[in-house]
């Protein structure tokens, strides 16, 4: 796995092959070897620079109650359930997933995660928890790197936590499922990856970074 | 400890009954239970864990310095490119800190099947490759969730490997390579060998709305 540094040198690189300037005179156009913080429109930039499509899109305004975000969720949620996720005929994976029963699924794609970006931090969407007779019902799953894994699964604790909830899975995964109101940063910024540049003069058209409004 | 409301005499908290005047108390009935469901849970867990360890003899870790990138083989066991087992296992644990951790989609995977509390909801998680990477200096959740994201990208996939060699000037083909050499138990022995084994993931069709 390529180490921070070796990405910083990638992400120089970018910038030397005139992807997202504004990007790097704002730092400077120098991050090897130092604590400068990067952001989606960096990972953006990294990724293209090596051929892969990543869109960014930027959600800016909170629709909805106390400052929460429910375009971010939907967005989510339509990613992980995608018609072609997983060998799935088209138009099949919502239907059948708001037709599920009772028991809980829960189905690793071959879809990648999301780059979550707010004021000060990011982290990595690794899914959605939906219930399946309301989609509206809905909980991120998110990965932070500023805690340990055992913070993100209790599982990994020692010694194991006690439940008292009668709801073990959701207990053990307290770390990890988010709900609505606990995103209520004024913005947030996605990187999703959709695959590889068909072209060369495709990515090389991608130089310029620019991100799509979720309004 | 729990006090019987009628004795007041402490009890152990295993006891379900008060031991001096054998009173029982519905909440902490209920909550031994609890317990009890969730020591099943756990158990249930560890044997789906042990059963996949079994299959398979691999353990794995990304040591990530400033400067390199390491994969760790040992004793401890995973399926599928995942850690089962605690990094004081590991040999030379002392001196191995551990930011890169596989597997952690699949144990959530595993918690919501076989855990309670979630009827009636459907979770749907990203590729079961990614390695989770916890970071230790405040600047690196950026690098952090990018080496998330890129672990999650099909290595095994030609049509990708051009694009994933440029973070590490052709690293990760190298890295491949050796630690097939150096381990030649199994190809899965390391996540890039799982992933080659498991063949080129369907190609970026799927991943395109």
């Amino acid at each position: 796995m390529p180490s921070v540094y070796e990405l910083q040198q990638a992400l120089e690189l970018a910038w030397k092959d005139g992807f997202d300037k504004q990007g790097s005179k704002q730092l400077g156009e120098r991050v090897v070897g130092t604590r400068k913080w990067i952001g989606a429109s960096d990972v953006a930039t990294v990724l293209r620079w090596a051929g892969i499509h990543a869109e960014l899109y930027d959600f800016t305004v909170a629709r909805g109650s106390n400052g929460t975000h429910p375009d971010l969720f939907n967005f989510v949620a339509d990613f992980y359930t995608t018609p072609k996720a997983k060998g799935e005929a088209p138009s099949s994976a919502l239907s059948a997933l708001m037709k599920s029963g009772s028991t809980p699924t829960a189905t690793n794609t071959d879809l990648p995660p999301i780059f979550l970006q707010h004021f000060g931090h990011s982290r990595t969407i690794v899914g959605v928890d939906i219930r399946s007779s309301d989609k509206n019902d809905a909980h991120l799953l998110i990965l932070d790197p500023a805690f340990s894994q055992s913070k993100q699964i209790a599982l990994r604790q020692r010694p194991i936590p006690i439940v008292r909830t009668g709801r073990p899975s959701v207990t053990l995964l307290r770390g990890v499922r988010v709900e609505a109101s606990r995103l209520v940063a004024k913005q947030y910024q996605l990187v999703v990856v959709k695959g590889l540049y068909p072209s060369e003069s495709a990515r090389l058209a991608s130089k310029l970074l620019t991100s799509i409004q979720i309004t | 400890m729990w006090t019987c409301k009628k004795c007041t005499f402490e009890n152990d908290a295993v006891e379900r009954a008060c031991a001096m005047c054998s009173e029982t108390d519905p909440a902490i009935l209920l909550q031994l239970q609890r317990e009890e469901e969730e020591l099943q849970v756990v158990t249930a867990l560890k044997r789906k864990w042990d059963e996949d360890d079994a299959r398979s003899s691999v353990f794995e870790e990304w040591e990530d310095g400033e400067d390199d990138a390491v994969v760790t083989t040992g004793n401890s066991s995973t399926s599928s490119g995942q850690q089962r087992s605690s990094v004081n296992n590991h040999p030379g644990a002392a001196s191995v800190s551990t930011s890169g951790v596989a597997g952690l989609t699949t144990q959530i995977a595993d918690i919501i099947r076989l855990g309670g509390g979630m009827a009636g909801r459907t979770v749907r998680l990203c590729t079961p490759s990614l390695v989770y990477f916890a970071q230790r200096d405040s600047y690196t959740c950026g690098y952090r969730n990018l080496q998330m994201l890129l672990s999650s990208l099909p290595q095994g996939d030609p049509k990708w490997t051009c694009a994933l060699q440029k973070f590490s000037n052709g690293r990760f083909s190298v890295l491949f390579v050796t630690t097939q050499i150096f381990n030649t138990r199994a190809r899965r022995h390391c996540a890039f060998g799982v992933r080659a084994a498991a063949g080129p993931r369907a190609g970026m069709e799927g991943w395109i709305r």
